[in-house]
């Protein structure tokens, strides 16, 4: 690789830095910041196909992101929660287990997804984000469904 | 009618096309999908492009699973062959030229799949698909600037040999 190549790529680092600070700075995330209460549903997938509740429950929490609201809920013992990866990780860090439900085959599954019905970030881009990107607000509802079906 | 040779390199460099998406898929946004089909429109008889992208996008689907984002790939990816098209006769050969292209193209990727996204769940759920992308976008455009600008020479040359030695081979087949 000779320098005009190196100084090229060079730039295109600076720029893509550059973009990357001013959708950051023009398109800041919003979040809630205080109180809330969520409503967290969790099913599981039976054999049959049916979904079977295995929780159901408004919970509060202070956390401005699901992410924080599933530590929370693990560090209260109220469901237990496994995630993998780091927070810093691109797409964050990923559901594997609630409850000790765990997912084995990523390839078939099932998996833990989730969804919410009125989350204003879901609802708008038609899915929700990983979980240390989805802001959450108060009134929210979420739910959890281990399942290999989507 | 295609001729079998035809049909048997289009069936090839789709399944090339899909495995290097699939191997490179551990890294997001990261691919040398772009640079293969810019490579195939300039390279490849008219037309051959578009059946490359129908059937890469088919076997996308048969990896990934269908979805509405199947939809969107046989339409943007045929977009990019168009384009490459119509800019062959002013870039030519230059692959700084074919870089740019390649990076723009990365960083319109999510602003066009927020186009279909928008025609199917509205105008907000388009910007906020768009929004939520953006910084994959930038990924994009700065990986497939420089794949572009790295792997263009070197792979566009050893393709256009072997394909000049096919058609020594099995004749010309425009």
């Amino acid at each position: 690789m000779n320098k005009k190549t190196f100084l090229k790529i060079g730039l295109a680092l600076v720029v893509a830095f550059g973009l990357f600070f001013a959708v950051k700075t023009f398109f800041p995330t919003q979040t809630e910041v205080g109180d809330k209460t969520i409503q967290v549903t969790v099913l599981v997938q039976q054999d049959d196909g049916s979904m079977e509740t295995i929780f159901d429950q408004a919970v509060k929490t202070d956390g401005e992101y699901l992410a924080d609201l599933l530590t929370e809920l693990n560090e209260n013992n109220t469901i237990s929660v496994t995630l993998a990866g780091e927070a810093t990780d691109l797409y964050g860090r990923s559901l594997i287990a609630i409850n000790d439900i765990e997912t084995t085959n990523w390839e078939t599954g099932p998996w833990w997804l989730y969804n919410s019905d009125n989350n204003p970030d879901c609802v708008a881009a038609g899915y929700c984000s990983g979980i240390d990107s989805c802001p959450i607000y108060d009134g929210d509802n979420f739910v959890f469904s281990y399942t290999s079906t989507y | 009618m295609r001729s079998a040779i035809q049909i048997v390199i289009i069936g090839m460099l789709a399944s090339l096309t899909l495995a290097s998406q699939v191997i490179m898929s551990f890294l997001p946004n990261v691919e040398i999908v772009t640079l293969l089909m810019i490579i195939y429109a300039i390279s490849l008889p008219k037309g051959n492009a578009f059946f490359i992208v129908i059937t890469f996008t088919v076997l996308e689907g048969l990896v990934w699973g269908f979805g509405d984002w199947v939809f969107g790939y046989f339409w943007i990816w045929s977009l990019l062959v168009l384009l490459v098209g119509l800019l062959k006769p002013i870039i030519k050969d230059n692959h700084d030229g074919w870089a740019l292209i390649a990076g723009l193209w990365g960083l319109a990727f999510g602003l066009l799949f927020a186009v279909q996204w928008a025609f199917l769940y509205g105008i907000t759920a388009g910007y906020a698909y768009w929004l939520k992308g953006l910084t994959f976008d930038i990924i994009h455009m700065v990986s497939n600037y420089i794949i572009v600008l790295l792997l263009y020479q070197p792979i566009s040359r050893q393709f256009r040999k072997l394909y000049d030695r096919l058609e020594g081979t099995y004749g010309h087949r425009n």
